[in-house]
Parts: structure tokens; C-alpha cells; sequence
């Protein structure tokens, strides 16, 4: 399947969307792209750690809503301007608050097939409050404990490292949430910088993290993460981050963006040439192996 | 004698990093707690774990920091690279000893503000919610909250609670159902060092050289515990900045 088929087929207006790795590393670029290329809108999405995936999504307008662990930020970078302008003026919708674990604990529950997992996070806070967990009277001990609800999304986009035709998959690096988000959700879309032989999977079994009942499209997409980091193979493309969050801070620089890198592309390897081609790409895989100075364009001032 | 030139960034780092200790596990995201975790293992701590809740456990020094707490220098040569699920029951469990938090908003309790800057339903600013703020206040033993102090971000009120201190006060934390002896150990900020008296409320440890009292008092919105004799700080050492400035080569944090 191509990703023009997988977004098609399972990513319908106003469903709920989970994206996986972790806001700008290891996310699935290449779909989100391919979402807004299809305009769907009114997507409810995960902010478990939204970074660059949800931004993006938000700045060309196909998020009605959020529910929050750790969104419109960019981490070190400092905050989104497209997703502040889109809360600040109400275009997006805030659904609920919650903390980073609580928000795995729900993919928890699900993947266990719980409708909620007890925890100790989130009590006495407001965080609690705009959440949808409930706090009772723990039977055993007599003290109060938190309860989180299961959350199955209705669709999740992972991007891996490795997986063969059926979806079997390995990860290298850290699994951040997808280890529970894989199983939790309805329909799993996996887009991978390798497909592989079954044999593969089969000489090393404990390596699967992700086992084939559970997904539903297989999509080759090599360096489907540009321009976030993926780990162990390519860094992040901090030039080409930092031009997206200098246009974006105003609504024609939005536009240009995605009229240039999203809407003027058929698909994602059109895309790759804009960015820089081989050369862009062989200079972040330097960067991940330490071999190459480091340039950070958006520490800089003005 | 060499007077060292340093700024208030490398300041706090330096102040924060000498707080933690050899062999204990800290939890810490990008920025500065990040430096003052390295810094700590370069000089006085060499054992400290480090750990990232998106799942690195104890990278060795990566070529450069971490842009974010889940990116491929969080697991470099780590000894485990697992995921948040892990990191987070390994600190409901009793494991994390230390956590640095920052904060848009802090009050008298330790309480604190990542959320909204406003009213929630209309914020002025929306900031990125808890992220692992909240699980970290929560359940981590000792909590340190490093951060710029100004009138604007010691307040009164919070205008949204997203992460617990001490609640409305002593007993609040176990009351609620936190686990008990959990809760904000240290505030660094800009102009000194914080800790928490007996109810619960920030009180002045030490100043940094060259501050007052009244820079103290001044930049706080609610009454600051100072006592009589105040301490001052040593200041950061020759060593202590050149690591520091080595660990940030290119200089994102100490000269952001």
C-alpha cells in the first residue's frame, strides 16, 4: 500500500488520531503530510508529546481538537506560533488535560483490554480536573487513588525502523509510548524505512515489538520522518525546522509552507529533493553519528 | 586572582547541579537541568543516573545535548533504552530520587504553572500543558524547580494548577492520596537558592554573590521566609564552568 491509500482509507474526517514516536522524534511525517494533502479536518488528536507532528497538522488546519499531556510546544525550540494561534484564537479546541504518564496509562489500559489503570498521577491538580480520570477509595489500602480511562484511538501512525509485508516490526532506540499506543488503537497504520523479509523477524523473535495482528497498512517510506529525528539512522533537520517555525509565526508564512513543501508535492519523495536531496540527507546521517558540527539556525537572534 | 566572568544561566546550572548526588537517580528534561545533571556526574558525581521518561536510562555524554527528552542523544551507549511506560512506573514504584521541573508560574507551596498564562478557557498565552511535569511532581522524592524569578512568575495565585507541591499545605500531598514524603525540594532561580520550612512555604537557603535582600523581596508576588542570617553562595569554579562549557559546546543554553 502506498500512503496515499493507508491516509485514504483510515484517516477520515474528524476521527481520532494518535501519532506515535515521540513530537519530533521518530513520527511519521510523511503521513501527516499525506493528511493534509487530503484535507481532512476536524481531527481529534493525542497531544501526548506533540511536537512537530501536531504543529504541523494544526497549522494547515486539519485539527478540531486536542486532548493535552505535552502540546504546542517544540521542546528546547521554545513554543509552536502556528499551534498558539490556533488555541489563542479558538480554532482548536483544548479537550482535556493530562499528564505524560497518564496519557501512556490510557494506551495501558487499553492494550490490556481495561476500561481503566489505577495510578497515583494527576491528584489534587487542575490538570485532574480537565481530565476525564476520576479519583475513588482504593478498596485494599482505604486511601484515594486515580483512576484513567482507557483510550483506543481510532487510528495510530507509527513509523519504524523495520518491519516485514505482514507488519511484524523492530524498533531501534526507545519506544517512547508505542509499545502499548500499537495495541490500544483500532486501526494501525505503520510506515517504515525498511521492509524486510519475514525470515528476518524470525531469526530474532524477542526483537518484535510490534506483532502483525495488530496492523492494518504496511508503508515503505524511507526517511518518512523528515525533518525530525530518527534514531540511530538520521538527526534532526534543524534548518529546515528552523524555516518552518520563522514562516509560521504569521498566517501567510503558514501558507507558503505548505503550499511549497505539502501542496505543491505529489508525495513524499518529491518532497526529499526539496529539502536537499541526498546531500541534506547524508549530512543528517552524519549528524546522528556525531561526525558533523551541529548548527542550531533558531537559537540565533531575529 | 582571576575574577571569573559568568552568566546567571551558568549560575543557576552550577547551583543546581551541586545539589545532587553521587549515586541517585535523577529525571530531568532539556536545558538546563539536563547540564546541571551532566555537570553533577563530571564533577562530584560520577554515578548520578540520569534518566529520560520517554525511556533513555543513562546515556553517556552525547556529542551534543539533547533538542528533546526523547530525541537519539537521550540513549546514546545507555544502559537501557526502554519506553514511558517504564521511566513512569519506575518512579511510581519509589526509583526517582530527584526531578527538575521548570515552571511558568510558582507559589508559596511550590505549586506550579505549565498550562495557561490567563484564564483557561480564553488563556493569553497557552503553554504546553504537564508533559512529565505532573508525574514527576507527583511522584518523585524530592522535586527541584529551576527557574527565572520575577513578580510575574512568583505569585499568589497560579493561574492553573498543573503540578503538585505542597497543595494548600502541610498534610495536603498525603491527604489527597500522593505518596507520603514526596514533594519540591530546592527552587534555583536567577537570584537564589529555595527550600521549604516546616508549613510548607518557600524559604530563602542562600543567595547568589552579589544579590540582596531586597532583589529577593522584590521580585517575589508573595512574602518570601527570609531568615536573619543569610548565606551566600560560593561561586561556580574554574572547573565548574569550563565543564559546563565544554558539556554545551555550542552554547544553545548557557548563551541562549
Amino acid at each position: 500500500m502506498d500512503v496515499r491509500e493507508a491516509v485514504s482509507r483510515f484517516v477520515q474526517d474528524g476521527c481520532y488520531v494518535a501519532l506515535g514516536g515521540f513530537g519530533h522524534v521518530r513520527v511519521s511525517m510523511a503521513t501527516i503530510y499525506e493528511v493534509i494533502r487530503q484535507r481532512k479536518r476536524g481531527l481529534v488528536v493525542s497531544g501526548k508529546t506533540a511536537v512537530h507532528d501536531l504543529d504541523v497538522l494544526i497549522a494547515a488546519g486539519c485539527v478540531g481538537k486536542v486532548e493535552v499531556a505535552y502540546s504546542f510546544g517544540h521542546e528546547l525550540r521554545g513554543l509552536s506560533p502556528a499551534s498558539r494561534r490556533a488555541v489563542e484564537t479558538g480554532r482548536v479546541k483544548v479537550a482535556s488535560e493530562w499528564s505524560n504518564a497518564a496519557l501512556q496509562w490510557r494506551f495501558k489500559a487499553a492494550a490490556s483490554g481495561l476500561p481503566w489503570i489505577p495510578a497515583y498521577v494527576m491528584i489534587g491538580t487542575e490538570t485532574f480536573e480537565h481530565s476525564s480520570a476520576r479519583i475513588v477509595k482504593d478498596p485494599f489500602t482505604g486511601r484515594p487513588i486515580c483512576l484513567i480511562p482507557a483510550c483506543f484511538p481510532d487510528v495510530a501512525v507509527i513509523h519504524v525502523h523495520r518491519c516485514d509485508e505482514y507488519g511484524n516490526t523492530q524498533v531501534d532506540g526507545i519506544l517512547a509510548e508505542d509499545f502499548e499506543l500499537a495495541r490500544a488503537a483500532r486501526r494501525l497504520v505503520l510506515t517504515t524505512e525498511e521492509v524486510v523479509p519475514n525470515e528476518r523477524i524470525r531469526e530474532a523473535p524477542w526483537r518484535t515489538v510490534i506483532p502483525y495482528f495488530y496492523v492494518d497498512a504496511v508503508v515503505e517510506v524511507p526517511y518518512g520522518c523528515h525533518p525530525c529525528n530518527m534514531p540511530t539512522l538520521y538527526y534532526f533537520d534543524e534548518e529546515h525546522i528552523a524555516e518552518y517555525l520563522k514562516l509560521t509565526r504569521s498566517v501567510e508564512g503558514t501558507k507558503e509552507y505548505l503550499d511549497k513543501y505539502v501542496y505543491s508535492v505529489d508525495d513524499f519523495k518529491q518532497y526529499l529533493g526539496l529539502i536537499g536531496g541526498a546531500e541534506k540527507l547524508n549530512y543528517l546521517k552524519e549528524l546522528e553519528q556525531g561526525r558533523v558540527r551541529f548548527i542550531y539556525p533558531w537559537a540565533q537572534p531575529g | 586572582m582571576i575574577s571569573l566572568i559568568y552568566s546567571s544561566t551558568e549560575a543557576m546550572i552550577v547551583a543546581a547541579a551541586r545539589l545532587l548526588e553521587d549515586g541517585k537517580t535523577v529525571f530531568t528534561g532539556t536545558g538546563m537541568p539536563v547540564l546541571a545533571a551532566l555537570l553533577a556526574q563530571r564533577t562530584h558525581a560520577p554515578g548520578l543516573a540520569i534518566i529520560f521518561e520517554a525511556g533513555g536510562m543513562c546515556p553517556v555524554q552525547p556529542p551534543t545535548i539533547p533538542l528533546s527528552v526523547g530525541d537519539s542523544m537521550t540513549a546514546k551507549k545507555a544502559v537501557m533504552a526502554a519506553s514511558m511506560d517504564y521511566t513512569m512506573s519506575f518512579i511510581q514504584a519509589g526509583y526517582g530520587e530527584y526531578a527538575f521541573l521548570g515552571a511558568a508560574q510558582i507559589d508559596i507551596h511550590g505549586n506550579i504553572n505549565t498550562t495557561v498564562i490567563g484564564p483557561y478557557e480564553k488563556p493569553k498565552v497557552r503553554l504546553p500543558g504537564s508533559g512529565g511535569a505532573n508525574d514527576f511532581g507527583s511522584l518523585c522524592w524530592k522535586t527541584i524547580i529551576i527557574m527565572k524569578q520575577d513578580t510575574r512568575r512568583f505569585v499568589e495565585k497560579l493561574d492553573f494548577l498543573t503540578t503538585p507541591g505542597y497543595l494548600t499545605g502541610p498534610g495536603a500531598r498525603e491527604k489527597a492520596g500522593l505518596p507520603c514524603n514526596t514533594g519540591p525540594w530546592r527552587v534555583v532561580t536567577q537570584l537564589g537558592l529555595y527550600g521549604f520550612d516546616d508549613n510548607k512555604e518557600m524559604n530563602l537557603l542562600a543567595l547568589y554573590p552579589g544579590v540582596d535582600i531586597e532583589d529577593i523581596r522584590g521580585n517575589s508576588g508573595f512574602t518570601l521566609k527570609i531568615p536573619e542570617k543569610v548565606k551566600v553562595m560560593a561561586e561556580p569554579t574554574g572547573k565548574e564552568l569550563g565543564t559546563l562549557r565544554e558539556l554545551d559546546p555550542y552554547g544553545i543554553v548557557i548563551r541562549g
